[in-house]
């Protein structure tokens, strides 16, 4: 059993071998399918990354005046706290904003030495809401704004990330839509180049097939080798496609980062998290594919 | 052995096998003579497997051939040894692989085929020539090949369609002394043929058939049509 397995998967790569023109043309074929797919893949993977942390990054900031007391900001938190639409909400005391104030501008002396003119510490107490959802920040800010808590706030400001997000994300599923009707068009023209070689490797097996027979060769020992024959385009065009798309990624995914003033999404462990799955999911989709229509050609043309 | 009862067989309505009876027993040589397109190639495909007959029934050494399953042909085949008309040999392998390729797809092991495959091109006389291609054979030696690739795998049964048909006298007397000494070692051996010296000479059984039926059937027979 095991031996002839061993001699099918010879016989395999025999086939793949003996049309080698044929054989790299289809290969080809299959790679720019899978390119284009595991494109497809890869902006969705790194469109939904960059929209998460353009999301994460939208909050609002409630200053509240000076006088008032931290029993009622604590009520404002709560309350804010039990709206459906709020994640969370974060208290920093004017303390604390001191400090990270100074930790931030800590290199720069001029804003620390008038700090340190005031006497009084000049920033409020704020509560940082973030949301579920970007769409939820308009019932925040009304509730805000029109709630009994309205005289007690000096100021909220509102990072109105929205726009930015509602663009990429239309650009996104614009590119999404085209990448999937190109997808699927070279899906189909890849079937059907398989189809074809694998018919004319068969053909060019007529003699060969027929002897086989004769001489009590198994219909899978026959058929195996076609199937491996198509196994084999998807596995060589993966890597292929592989080879092309991980320096894309490597170069690019910078620049789009650039582009969108990401911070926390490094391309290295993008490449490094993703990588397996892309070449996984590409290899898998390219067997599969040369399966398909290797089995479709051995039942038109293979038939016993 | 074989044994061959009532079996019709027709392509388009017409038949070309009518209630054919036959019984062979193991070691026998037996020759199969008549004119072109009388039935000996349906019969032999149909010992082959690669036909079914309509009514009848056939078994050979224990397989009811004409019941057989799809799943179970190549395994029978793999009992069988078949010299074909136009030796259907690989052109682009060499006599060694075209002898080996039998055993390679029944799945015989490596050491196998380097143990039985010089064995049976010694046996057919083409030793010293394992590595030529088809094409750089004589047609006798292209014969000998085929039979060769018939006999590899050691098979109880041979049978050879047409052996002969395209060689010159002596050449086919050669190949006939082959097939004697593969008869001598124990095998059944069916040919068919058309040629009167070879039939005469061989002084072995002779089924003669026309239109579709066996009319003769002699232990030590002649070609008389």
């Amino acid at each position: 059993m095991l031996r002839s397995l061993g001699r099918v998967i010879k016989f395999g790569f025999k086939n793949f071998w003996r049309n080698i023109w044929l054989s790299m043309a289809t290969t080809l074929i299959m790679v720019l399918t899978l390119f284009s797919i595991s494109l497809l893949l890869v902006l969705n993977l790194y469109g939904d990354l960059i929209i998460n942390d353009v999301k994460s990054k939208i909050d609002v900031t409630v200053f509240f005046k000076e006088d008032v007391a931290k029993v009622q900001i604590d009520e404002v938190k709560l309350s804010l706290e039990s709206m459906g639409e709020v994640r969370d909400v974060r208290y920093i005391s004017k303390e604390d904003a001191l400090k990270s104030f100074q930790e931030k501008h800590g290199d720069n002396p001029l804003v620390l030495a008038s700090i340190k003119e005031l006497e009084d510490n000049p920033l409020r107490e704020t509560l940082v809401i973030r949301a579920d959802n970007p769409e939820d920040y308009d019932q925040i800010a009304s509730f805000l704004d029109n709630g009994k808590y309205k005289p007690s706030i000096e100021k909220f400001n509102f990072d109105d990330n929205k726009e930015i997000i509602k663009r990429i994300s239309s650009t996104l599923s614009i590119v999404k839509k085209i990448g999937v009707g190109v997808s699927i068009i070279f899906c189909v023209i890849v079937l059907v180049v398989i189809f074809n070689t694998i018919r004319m490797t068969i053909y060019t097996q007529k003699d060969e097939i027929s002897i086989m027979r004769l001489v009590g060769a198994t219909n899978s020992f026959i058929q195996i080798p076609f199937i491996i024959e198509g196994m084999l385009y998807g596995i060589l065009a993966s890597v292929i496609s592989t080879i092309i798309i991980y320096p894309l990624i490597v170069y690019f995914t910078p620049i789009v980062n650039q582009f969108f003033e990401i911070t926390n999404i490094d391309s290295a462990t993008f490449v490094s998290e993703n990588l397996l799955f892309i070449i996984g999911a590409q290899m898998v989709l390219g067997v599969l594919l040369g399966v398909f229509s290797s089995l479709i050609a051995i039942r038109k043309y293979l038939s016993v | 052995m074989i044994s061959i009862k009532n079996t019709n067989k027709s392509y388009h309505e017409e038949l070309v096998l009518k209630d054919v009876n036959l019984e062979i027993k193991d070691g026998e040589f037996v020759t199969f003579v008549g004119r072109s397109g009388v039935g000996k190639t349906t019969l032999f495909k149909l010992l082959i497997g690669e036909e079914k007959q309509d009514s009848g029934k056939m078994i050979v050494n224990s397989w009811n051939v004409g019941e057989l399953a799809r799943k179970q042909v190549p395994y029978y085949r793999r009992r069988l040894g078949v010299v074909f008309q136009d030796f259907k040999l690989l052109s682009k392998k060499t006599v060694y692989e075209n002898v080996a390729f039998t055993l390679v797809v029944s799945g015989a092991s490596n050491k196998k085929i380097k143990e039985l495959v010089p064995q049976a091109i010694g046996l057919v006389g083409l030793s010293g020539k394992e590595e030529r291609f088809p094409e750089e054979l004589s047609g006798g030696e292209q014969q000998r090949c085929a039979i060769a690739r018939a006999i590899v795998h050691q098979p109880k049964v041979l049978l050879a369609d047409e052996l002969t048909g395209d060689l010159d006298a002596i050449y086919s007397w050669e190949i006939m002394e082959i097939l004697l000494k593969i008869n001598k070692l124990g095998n059944t051996v069916l040919i068919a043929t058309h040629d009167r010296d070879i039939v005469n000479r061989l002084r072995k059984r002779v089924v003669t058939i026309e239109d579709g039926k066996i009319i003769r059937d002699q232990k030590v027979g002649r070609y008389v049509i």
